[in-house]
């Protein structure tokens, strides 16, 4: 009798044992599975960021430097919006492409001079909460807010400022 | 009356179950798995960090030079070997160091040679080099 109970502590035992193991198998998983995911939302938000200030804002400056030209850059005002202006003459015929954020994403639109500017017709660049252009003695400031609220700025120094470039 | 099976010595039970030997080449088959998971994680979360970093610091840079361009004698200070060094506070972990010679051998006009660096937390130094020709009729009032 006293055999057999022994036996069968033995079994509850090794029982118990499997699942301590088996429990200490999921817990461990779902410990890996939370870190790897919230790494993963940390380099993502990371990658979000550099994009917004590094792609957003080289594209930015390099549609500036594209237009740095005497009489081609012009920051206006149009219903509260910071908008960059940079003209260009293809065949004879003088366009402008507005660069602008609607509260929500930062747009171009590409229109022939004489035509008015419409915001609604913009195509998206890149998601932001706002855009503000300055220009000061030839010293052009970007100051971009992203969806997360984090603010990017960039400076560029237009080579035609003193000869009228903006 | 004994008969062959009372004979014959009792069977003895392995010490590990069949399935305690799996259950541990599991576990150690996951810890295994695991480390490498956990260090893949960690250098991709190293790496993100440091790439942010580095872009932030180019646009640093790149903006610093660009203001120094667009105004190459500052305040005019210099030191004694005739540079002008002075430092932009970006961010808490985040400053550009900035060196501008000016050179007056060209004709004619002067050269302006930007050096710029940023020294991450890690001790990686990032640099940018930038000029500026100024012709002496622009500097002139």
């Amino acid at each position: 009798m006293s055999g057999n109970s022994a036996a069968g502590n033995r079994g509850e035992v090794r029982g118990v044992f499997i699942f301590a193991l088996l429990a200490t198998f999921a817990l461990l998983s779902l410990i890996v599975v939370v870190v790897g995911a919230r790494s993963y939302r940390m380099i993502n938000a990371s990658a979000e960021q550099t994009f917004v200030s590094r792609t957003g804002l080289s594209y930015l400056i390099g549609k500036v430097r594209g237009a740095d030209a005497a009489g081609e850059l012009e920051i206006r005002n149009e219903n509260g919006m910071d908008v960059l202006a940079l003209g260009q003459e293809i065949d004879g015929e003088r366009y402008l492409t507005y660069i602008y954020c609607d509260g929500s994403q930062v747009r171009e639109y590409f229109a022939q001079a004489d035509l008015a500017f419409s915001p609604d017709y913009g195509e998206k660049i890149f998601e932001a909460s706002s855009l503000r252009i300055v220009l000061v003695d030839g010293l052009l400031g970007i100051e971009i807010v992203d969806a997360g609220g984090e603010t990017h700025t960039a400076s560029l120094y237009l080579q035609t400022a003193k000869e009228g470039g903006a | 009356m004994m008969d062959q099976t009372m004979l014959r010595p009792p069977k003895k039970r392995g010490v590990f179950s069949p399935v305690l030997i799996e259950m541990t080449i599991i576990i150690l088959f996951f810890a295994l798995s695991t480390s490498v998971v956990i260090r893949l994680i960690a250098v991709a979360s190293t790496t993100a960090r440091q790439s942010a970093y580095e872009s932030q610091a180019i646009l640093a840079m790149e903006s610093v030079a660009e203001q120094v361009k667009a105004n190459p004698v500052g305040d005019g200070f210099c030191n004694e070997c005739g540079a002008r060094v002075f430092s932009v506070e970006v961010t808490d972990t985040l400053s550009v160091d900035c060196v501008v010679t000016s050179d007056d051998s060209p004709l004619q006009g002067t050269l302006y040679d930007i050096e710029l660096t940023v020294t991450s937390p890690e001790g990686n130094v990032y640099a940018l080099d930038a000029a500026r020709y100024v012709p002496d009729a622009e500097e002139a009032p």
